[in-house]
């Protein structure tokens, strides 16, 4: 399953970068970081979550959800923004 | 009509597909397929993968300070096995009197409703402990030192006895133990320094020599084992993991129970192998030859804690149960004791004394020499020559709590488990932080009344994460 998981996370972020290629949205240097900052975080708190409800412990699940899912977001959308932003001016 | 637009051409996407199946045939064609036992011993499984963040020391210095002038054997005869159950100490007195009162008081902190094991959870743990301990050597008039003697020797058969080098014996003894339920093995040679663990005078009132014989014997008053018969097989068990989660309830300690149900078959299966293979394999009992404790450290299965009685492993946390010696004249490669962050751990950690037992028998303090418990709960035994934590064996009602609360025990599932024990075993910076993050995330003991809503029951009750290496 978790390999599954990480064949489709992984095609999904190809095409995403593909049809960023494509569209010639190009990220500044810091927006890359953030960016997979972002995508690492998230892939953290989603995992952190279903392996807590494996595991049995439903409240550290929904805690590493928040505390990791949160910053990911933020990161993420921050990212897309600011992307958006110098995209629309240029 | 709809036109569909793809990104990938056809010539891309039959590219791929091609590639993908030439990947899969690849790994097909070196899958292993194995044709006999020198096969199976020699294959990657059948060796023992530490996680990388496990590192080794040297034989005989583990990660406590070991005085080997100091280690005498130990006279057992005059120590209790439990001590606590006889003991006239008030603080025994008083922890036998409230048992009850203190196991509900700590099972209400996960489960304020918690009232006390029902009808089902007593029938659980009764049926788990009906065969524990099972002595199959009785009915057989043998003995658990001697064996079963059951199986053919080689010689029996017409065949020559097994010949191998030590580090491949070790690995197909471990695949062997596996089979027959054990979690892993490793090894010690008997040197001076080893001999000093052993019993001087067992709980039966026999002594343990060391003699120049071919084969191992017994009489009225001695156990005897050849000096040729230079190596300490150790191996353990591990305990079902969501039960283990849940002591010090009854149900809980079903999960002690069904360990030691298997424990003296594991034991049994283990000797007659080492029969049929042509080389003795002597104890079959779980207080056979030496404390279990230093073995299991000095072979490099786990660490000494604050916990005392129960190893703590990298792998399984506190969750194992039994450390397991079998002397034998197989000859095997040696195991070392490992550094794995655990014992210092232990040192900011404390939440199993502090939090985990509910009879205050565990020490707060730091590792020492000595006991450091006042006179009035003074322990019956201090064995000299080690600096670690000494239980207080009076106090402790071997209710299992302990190993319920440690942090070590997660399954896996989450990364971040992986991330926490890396870093941990790497620096000690953030052992404060990890250790209050235990309770932050309500990791530890878990309701007992919620192990019968389990949708999937592992096998053997053991999380399949632990099952694998």
């Amino acid at each position: 399953m978790g390999l599954f998981m990480s064949f489709v996370l992984g095609i999904a972020v190809g095409a995403l970068i593909l049809w960023m290629f494509k569209g010639k949205i190009m990220l500044k240097w810091y927006e890359w970081l953030m960016g997979i900052v972002g995508f690492v975080l998230m892939v953290i708190a989603v995992q952190h979550f279903f392996g807590s409800m494996d595991e049995l412990y439903p409240t550290a699940g929904w805690l590493g959800l928040a505390i990791f899912g949160i910053p990911a977001l933020v990161l993420l959308v921050l990212t897309w923004q600011m992307a958006a932003r110098h995209q629309s001016a240029s | 009509m709809s036109k569909f637009h793809s990104t990938v051409s056809r010539r891309d996407f039959m590219k791929g597909i091609g590639l993908m199946g030439a990947g899969v045939g690849a790994a097909a064609a070196t899958t292993p397929v194995f044709h006999d036992l020198d096969e199976v011993a020699s294959a990657t499984g059948a060796t023992w993968d530490r996680p990388w963040w496990v590192s080794e020391k040297d034989h005989g210095d583990p990660t406590i300070e070991i005085d080997w002038t100091e280690v005498v054997r130990a006279d057992w005869t005059p120590l209790h096995r439990f001590p606590y159950r006889s003991s006239q100490k008030p603080t025994a007195i008083y922890n036998r009197e409230h048992y009850d009162e203190f196991v509900k008081d700590r099972i209400n902190e996960v489960n304020p409703d918690w009232t006390g094991d029902d009808v089902r959870d007593i029938a659980l743990n009764s049926a788990c402990g009906a065969i524990r301990f099972y002595n199959y050597y009785g009915p057989a008039n043998k003995t658990s030192f001697l064996g079963l003697q059951k199986v053919d020797t080689p010689e029996d058969n017409g065949l020559t006895k097994w010949t191998g080098e030590p580090e491949e014996n070790l690995r197909m003894v471990r695949s062997a133990a596996r089979l027959f339920g054990a979690m892993d093995v490793a090894a010690l040679e008997i040197d001076a320094n080893i001999k000093k663990l052993f019993f001087s005078i067992q709980t039966n009132g026999k002594t343990i020599e060391f003699e120049e014989v071919d084969q191992a014997y017994e009489t009225d008053t001695k156990t005897v084992i050849p000096n040729k018969c230079k190596w300490l097989l150790v191996w353990t068990e591990v305990q079902p993991t969501e039960l283990t989660m849940r002591e010090p309830s009854e149900i809980g300690r079903s999960a002690t129970s069904m360990s030691y149900t298997r424990i003296p078959q594991i034991f049994v299966q283990l000797q007659e192998f080492g029969r049929g293979l042509g080389y003795q394999m002597l104890g079959g009992g779980t207080g056979d030859f030496a404390p279990a404790n230093p073995c299991g450290n000095l072979s490099g299965m786990g660490e000494h804690g604050r916990m005392c009685f129960p190893l703590i492993s990298p792998e399984f946390g506190s969750m194992i149960r039994g450390m397991n010696r079998m002397v034998t004249d197989l000859p095997l490669s040696p195991t070392k004791p490992i550094n794995a962050g655990i014992n210092r751990f232990c040192k900011t950690c404390g939440i199993c004394a502090e939090e985990g037992c509910p009879f205050d028998a565990l020490p707060l303090g730091d590792q020492d020499w000595v006991s450091q418990w006042p006179e009035e709960d003074q322990i019956e035994y201090d064995a000299p020559g080690w600096k670690g934590w000494r239980l207080n064996t009076h106090k402790c009602t071997n209710c299992a709590a302990c190993q319920a609360a440690c942090p070590f025990n997660a399954t896996k599932h989450a990364w971040l488990h992986d991330i926490v024990l890396a870093t941990q075993s790497t620096t000690s910076l953030f052992n404060g932080f990890f250790a209050s993050m235990e309770g932050a995330f309500s990791y530890g003991l878990k309701d007992p009344k919620t192990w019968w809503d389990i949708k999937n029951p592992p096998l053997y009750g053991i999380d399949p994460n632990f099952q694998q290496r």
